[in-house]
């Protein structure tokens, strides 16, 4: 047996790795629309939570301050329930952002589902 | 200090320093608000052992904070061995480790005044030990203490505290082994010093002045310092003892460790002015790779000696600043 070979992912991991990649673009597409309201982390987890996007803290928060850095949501920091909470919000290039990034999403969505009508037997 | 904010400090820990309380602060409130809720789902506060389930869903310090770093470097070979989160101290650590062997190699050329080739050999010898080890010891953390969800406990997480440089092994492992690190070592240690003087003082006693190893004799770097260095083997395998059985006595320890520095960088430098440590047996009947050899040894032995040098004196500088403190009134 080869090292190579040895080491190659097995299915599972190989549906893991693909379903994450898969996931990671339209995370943030479901951040971006979410926070057209403004919301605290936690918030927000619970928002996506509810409308069936689970996503942990350890993906979130880290999101939340590389688009902020890039320009896309606004924060705040905001006295509530006696503890200090950052508010996030969609900044005006965001909404813009957004709007293109949505464009994008239904013309990949249209593709996808042509193909996949093409393929179906 | 609650579990959650000690779990908070060791992830401060390895943030980037600019944005710790920014990113403590959120994740803080993430933390609270989860507890919060969960306890208000049972109807009452959570039990320590509840709120260890969380922090451990939470992930580990290391993990948590890797996350913000924006740094995905890591070491593979086939897979990954040493991930993100421990990868920025796998590389201090390591580029402080070969700069001081390189630093040692350069002191060892101009002091020792030895042949170039030799002593480059000699360099690169430690360094190929010193990668292979500190790999080995960061793959192995990796491996059981990161990637496996049990490898590790949130009662057991402690802070280094805003004073203490996490980029040291040392530091990872009062990081992983939680407040009984300090006991912990000096027990392991003490014994660990004392089972490898032994070795050592047997094997030097033993074996330290043969007439000839094959077509070696030992030079005088070696000959007439015999003396000099079985008294040091034997002050050193003191310390340790005494730390055994009186393990209060603090001013003690960090004193003969001075004593012993002292004496290990002056027969050190003595032992580099002296020249050669093996010298050919029957110069007479010598080959040219027999030479060689000679040139080899002598080089790494060079190298070694002026890098314990260096070492011990950046050690016997820093007890000594500690003797110092205690001794002022």
């Amino acid at each position: 047996m080869s090292a190579q070979h040895a080491t190659s992912p097995t299915p599972d991991s190989s549906f893991e790795n693909l379903r994450l990649e898969l996931r990671r673009g339209a995370l943030v597409l479901a951040v971006l629309a979410r926070l057209r309201t403004e919301h605290y982390g936690y918030a927000l987890r619970k928002a996506l939570a509810e409308q069936g996007m689970d996503i942990d803290e350890n993906t979130l928060y880290p999101l939340l301050r590389r688009l902020e850095t890039q320009g896309l949501l606004d924060s705040e920091w905001r006295e509530e329930d006696k503890r200090p909470k950052r508010f996030y919000r969609l900044s005006a290039k965001g909404d813009a952002v957004l709007v293109r990034l949505l464009e994008q999403w239904t013309d990949l969505d249209a593709s996808l589902r042509r193909i996949l009508t093409e393929v179906q037997p | 200090m609650t579990l959650v904010d000690r779990y908070l400090r060791a992830v401060r820990d390895h943030l980037p320093r600019a944005e710790q309380d920014d990113i403590i602060n959120e994740l803080a409130d993430s933390l609270h608000s989860r507890i919060e809720d969960e306890a208000s789902t049972r109807g009452r506060p959570l039990l320590e052992t509840e709120e260890a389930a969380i922090l451990k869903e939470f992930g580990h310090p290391m993990a948590v904070a890797a996350r913000y770093r924006n740094d995905e470097r890591s070491v593979t070979f086939g897979r990954r061995l040493i991930g993100p989160e421990l990868f920025p101290t796998y590389m201090k650590v390591l580029g402080v480790n070969v700069a001081i062997t390189l630093l040692v190699a350069v002191i060892a050329l101009i002091a020792g005044g030895g042949p170039l080739l030799s002593t480059i050999y000699g360099g690169l010898v430690p360094i190929a030990i010193q990668l292979t080890i500190v790999t080995a010891v960061f793959v192995f953390i990796d491996w059981r203490f990161v990637r496996d969800p049990d490898g590790w406990d949130p009662r057991k997480v402690a802070s280094m505290g805003p004073d203490v440089d996490f980029s040291t092994v040392d530091g990872i492992a009062r990081q992983l082994i939680g407040p009984a690190y300090p006991r912990l070592v000096k027990v392991t240690t003490s014994i660990l010093e004392i089972g490898l003087l032994a070795v050592a003082l047997t094997a030097w006693l033993t074996f330290g002045m043969p007439d000839r190893i094959g077509f070696l004799a030992p030079g005088p770097g070696w000959r007439d310092l015999f003396v000099a260095v079985t008294v040091v083997i034997v002050l050193s395998l003191l310390t340790p003892v005494v730390t055994l059985v009186r393990p209060t006595w603090t001013r003690f320890r960090v004193a003969a460790h001075v004593l012993v520095d002292v004496a290990s960088i002056t027969i050190g430098a003595v032992s580099l002015s002296l020249g050669s440590w093996v010298v050919l047996a029957d110069p007479a009947t010598a080959t040219p790779d027999m030479v060689g050899l000679v040139e080899l040894v002598n080089g790494i032995v060079r190298v070694s000696i002026a890098g314990t040098i260096v070492l011990t004196a950046i050690t016997g500088a820093l007890e000594l600043r500690r003797l110092v403190r205690m001794l002022r009134p």
